[in-house]
């Protein structure tokens, strides 16, 4: 029998919470931003160690703190994916606080930190710029291009065993 | 009185399982459900709840504005999960139109502050 992982996407809008999981479950991109009200859920399996995992995933609406997310949604998750945007400093200047809070109310709850749209970094800005202990175990991913975007949730299906 | 009662009795869909899940009654007033199905394979939204009904005795649930793709369609529903003695109650109210406004008015006010 699978085991079954409830999965949750935190962050703020326009980050691309929804298009991680459209590229990861579906494999299929949309440049138009269509905002998410309320939540979907998605699923998918994987096989991590001969394991079968179902993931489902919630992918919630864009919330400028998690402590604004609906408290139902959080319940009973077994790994949070915070996704910021690379490009819009706004999504992630708060971050150590939004870990904290993580830290604070989820203990134990494996988090994954994202930062997504990676496909915009340049020579100049890369993510080299993300240089603070923070953002030390940070995933850099391009829902648009696909990169690093199954890692991440397999590295997570896996924290949640 | 009566108009309005209407309203309520064509949104809500009461469905009851048993503890494994499996539908015992639905007054399919959103989606048909067939006698026997098991509630989790339904959506995966009402999968990933198996682990909180299987584990606690008390439960009362509410899960506003839930997206939901059943039979080809799609809803915004809000969704009461009550477990009880003996069965399990699921209540949708489909408010599919009011969250479809919010959705357009909240697409535009988003838009224009990604485009700004």
């Amino acid at each position: 029998m699978a085991a079954v992982k409830k999965i949750v996407l935190i962050g703020h809008f326009g980050v691309g919470k929804t298009s991680l999981v459209r590229r990861y479950v579906d494999s299929a991109f949309n440049e138009d931003y269509l905002v998410t009200v309320g939540v979907h859920v998605k699923k998918k399996e994987v096989t991590i160690d001969e394991e079968i995992v179902t993931l489902i995933i919630w992918d919630i609406e864009g919330n400028n703190s998690i402590d604004k997310a609906r408290s139902s949604y959080l319940l009973g998750t077994h790994g949070f994916i915070y996704v910021f945007d690379v490009m819009r400093p706004e999504t992630y200047e708060d971050i150590q606080s939004e870990m904290d809070y993580l830290e604070d109310n989820y203990k134990d709850i494996p988090v994954c930190m994202v930062g997504n749209k990676s496909d915009l970094f340049t020579e100049e800005f890369n993510q080299d710029f993300f240089n603070d202990q923070v953002f030390k175990n940070c995933y850099f991913t391009s829902a648009k291009t696909g990169d690093k975007v199954e890692d991440l949730f397999i590295e997570l299906a896996k924290r949640t065993l | 009185m009566i108009a309005g009662s209407m309203v309520y009795i064509n949104r809500m869909q009461e469905i009851i399982s048993d503890f494994d899940g499996t539908v015992i009654s639905s007054n399919d007033a959103i989606h048909s459900i067939e006698l026997g199905t098991n509630i989790f394979m339904i959506h995966p939204f009402f999968e990933s709840l198996k682990g909180s009904l299987d584990t606690r005795p008390d439960i009362y649930f509410t899960f506003p504005c839930i997206n939901l793709s059943m039979g080809g369609k799609d809803y915004y529903c809000d969704v009461i999960i009550k477990k009880e003695k003996n069965f399990v109650a699921i209540l949708l109210f489909n408010y599919s139109d009011h969250y479809n406004e919010v959705r357009e008015k909240i697409q535009k006010i988003n838009s224009e502050k990604l485009n700004s």
